[in-house]
């Protein structure tokens, strides 16, 4: 009976060791906790993809824990991951970077990964995840460029304008729109960019009306930055025969022969890349991983849909250019 | 120049959703129902409308549907509020927490989509090209190629307008607000008067759903009503119920609610711009407030025949 009960606590006592010094063991359970829903057909969806390709390919349990953007679940939220024992967490933390910084400082043992942003807390745990939105708008702006500037495609009008649809006014959506501003200027020195924010992510209704104005003022493609608002930008496209670029996730099926490309943000390709080092252990706390066009962290969705708007030339001119980012050989200029 | 005319058109579509529910809630209204629910009514209207749409690929039944739809949550809300006496506002807060919460379960169980709901099997509802006014240059474009219940809700206003003033059924209801017992006292139900309102405003609240996913937009997305229900309730409010003043002010407000967006080219900060049609809303409040102040007696006394009876 003794010896058992010791048996035991050795075992408790290994178990403590392996909780205090995480990285001795491979992660069991991995949390991905976001400030949104999933559904957006975007973002969190693309996160998603990439936790559930981790669960298969790791043989790791996962969870999403939801907040809605509701603010008071974001502690909730936290706790839950915590109470869960989730090694390994995934944070999108727009809105509770500090609550996310305290937190990881109580927990220093967990594996933190904010994606999206940069948040450091004391105890430097935090990795944070990167997206150089910029350079993937960069590329939204030289097809956008490349449409308004060619009469040839259909719908296209001689004015070289082009639009965007922002969500709510905040410092993530202004880099979207700097990166496109410079890809289209790249292309045409006089394209004008004409910006429209809609004050809400979830209402199609008034994403369209913005779009349609936006159309009205002659633009011939819209660049949605709006999550479900933007759901109704592509519809206006179709209904007024114009074109639209969609944003985070593969768009251009959804109306098909109107969305030219989408600006993707691949979420889950990074989320299984910081995953990986964690298993193969080069993961480095507290490190501020840059996601740009290089690593694949953002980058264009071109497929059929895209070869059927874009002339075959363009789309090659698409390439170079994105080659010449790649290597650096373009400098995009970073909004903050 | 096009946006000018862009803008026109966006506030005659901007307005009938709003209009559409405002309409709806004249009926409750003038029944001195407080009726909180037509944001719900209007929603789970949306949802029905574009499963119906979906299931049966025809706008008819996505119509009918979404009707059905705003119905069955008004008969929920006429079953507690009317003939189980419950508080008005606390069962118009559950209808409207249970449609948001119903249609988002409902989506993903039904499509399994979450967020938002779009295919080209919806069908929507058709446009109406009216065929002379249409060829005019600047007012054509403006008025004509809608969707169709854009017309039909303004011969609504009208008609409603008509009911309420001008018909029987419309003096009792009004009646049934003011004092429910001089109604009951002469052998005619004012529960029941109070149920039938509250039945009209579901229907006419679905109705608005309907517009908005098989009209505006041909998707169903979550929580798309959007505050559209609290705005036509603001309305109603504002205009004391008269229907010709809720087309009026509707389309003020869809003016706006477009003119915000479109300040956004100039240097105003869009955080400004987006106030512009709540600014707008307030201001109108103020005037029309201030008007009634000034007004002769005898024409409040004519205009205050929906008021709470117990204030």
């Amino acid at each position: 009976m003794k010896s058992r009960l010791a048996v035991m606590f050795v075992a408790l006592a290994i178990v403590a060791a392996l909780a205090v010094g995480a990285s001795s063991a491979a992660p069991k359970k991995v949390a991905y906790i976001i400030n949104g829903a999933l559904g957006d057909l975007s973002f969190y969806d693309s996160g998603r993809a990439g936790v559930d390709r981790i669960e298969k390919d790791f043989k790791v349990q996962t969870r999403t824990i939801e907040c809605n953007f509701d603010p008071a679940k974001y502690p909730q939220a936290l706790q839950a991951a915590i109470q869960w024992n989730a090694d390994v967490i995934f944070v999108i933390s727009y809105g509770y970077e500090d609550l996310l910084a305290q937190y990881a400082d109580q927990y220093p043992a967990k594996y933190w990964v904010n994606v999206d942003t940069v948040v450091e807390n004391k105890k430097k745990t935090i990795t944070s995840v990167d997206f150089v939105e910029e350079e993937g708008a960069f590329m939204a702006g030289i097809v956008a460029g490349l449409v308004t500037t060619d009469t040839s495609i259909r719908g296209v009008n001689p004015d070289k304008i082009i639009g965007a649809v922002g969500g709510e006014d905040d410092p993530v959506i202004r880099s979207f729109i700097y990166g496109y501003e410079q890809g289209a200027k790249y292309i045409d020195k006089d394209i004008e960019v004409k910006t429209v924010f809609a004050g809400t992510w979830d209402d199609p209704v008034r994403g369209k009306q913005a779009a349609k104005q936006l159309y009205s003022q002659k633009a011939d493609i819209v660049f949605q930055i709006a999550a479900l608002t933007g759901s109704g930008v592509l519809e206006a496209a179709r209904e007024e025969g114009k074109y639209a670029i969609g944003v985070d996730s593969n768009q251009n099926p959804l109306q098909p022969g109107h969305v030219v490309t989408s600006d993707l943000k691949n979420v889950g390709d990074a989320i299984y890349g910081v995953f990986k080092t964690i298993v193969d252990g080069t993961y480095k706390p507290g490190a501020v991983l840059e996601y740009g066009l290089k690593e694949g962290g953002v980058g264009l969705a071109i497929d059929e849909h895209t070869q059927k708007i874009l002339p075959a030339k363009s789309l090659q001119r698409v390439l170079e250019i994105q080659d010449k980012v790649k290597s650096g050989q373009i400098k995009v200029k970073r909004y903050q | 120049m096009h946006l000018v005319i862009e803008m026109l058109r966006s506030s005659v579509l901007a307005a009938t959703p709003v209009l559409l529910a405002g309409l709806g809630g004249t009926y409750t209204y003038y029944a001195n129902v407080f009726n909180i629910a037509m944001e719900g009514m209007m929603l789970i209207g949306a949802f029905t409308a574009v499963a119906g749409s979906y299931l049966a690929g025809s706008w008819v039944v996505g119509m009918f549907a979404g009707v059905a739809g705003g119905l069955a949550a008004a008969l929920v809300f006429a079953v507690f509020a009317v003939y189980l006496k419950t508080d008005e506002f606390v069962t118009g807060t559950a209808i409207n927490m249970l449609a948001l919460g119903g249609t988002t379960y409902a989506l993903r169980q039904m499509f399994r989509v979450k967020g938002a709901f779009m295919s080209p099997m919806i069908r929507a509802i058709p446009r109406v090209h009216i065929p002379l006014v249409g060829a005019l240059p600047g007012i054509g474009p403006a008025v004509s190629g809608h969707p169709f219940l854009v017309y039909v809700t303004l011969a609504l206003a009208i008609l409603i307008e008509w009911h309420i003033y001008r018909t029987r059924y419309g003096l009792r209801l009004r009646a049934a607000g003011e004092d429910p017992r001089a109604v009951d006292s002469v052998g005619v139900s004012s529960d029941r008067i109070r149920a039938q309102a509250i039945l009209i405003s579901g229907a006419l609240c679905g109705l608005a759903g309907v517009y908005l996913s098989l009209g505006y937009v041909t998707l169903f997305a979550e929580n798309m009503s959007n505050g559209r229900g609290w705005i036509a309730l603001a309305v109603i409010i504002l205009t004391r119920g008269r229907p010709l003043g809720l087309l009026t002010m509707s389309l003020v407000f869809g003016f706006f609610d477009g003119l915000g967006l479109s300040l956004q080219s100039t240097r105003i900060p869009p955080q400004l711009t987006q106030m512009v049609p709540y600014i707008a809303t307030i201001a109108a409040l103020y005037l029309y407030s201030r008007e009634k102040r000034g007004a002769p007696l005898g024409k409040v006394e004519s205009d205050t025949v929906g008021k709470d009876p117990g204030m």
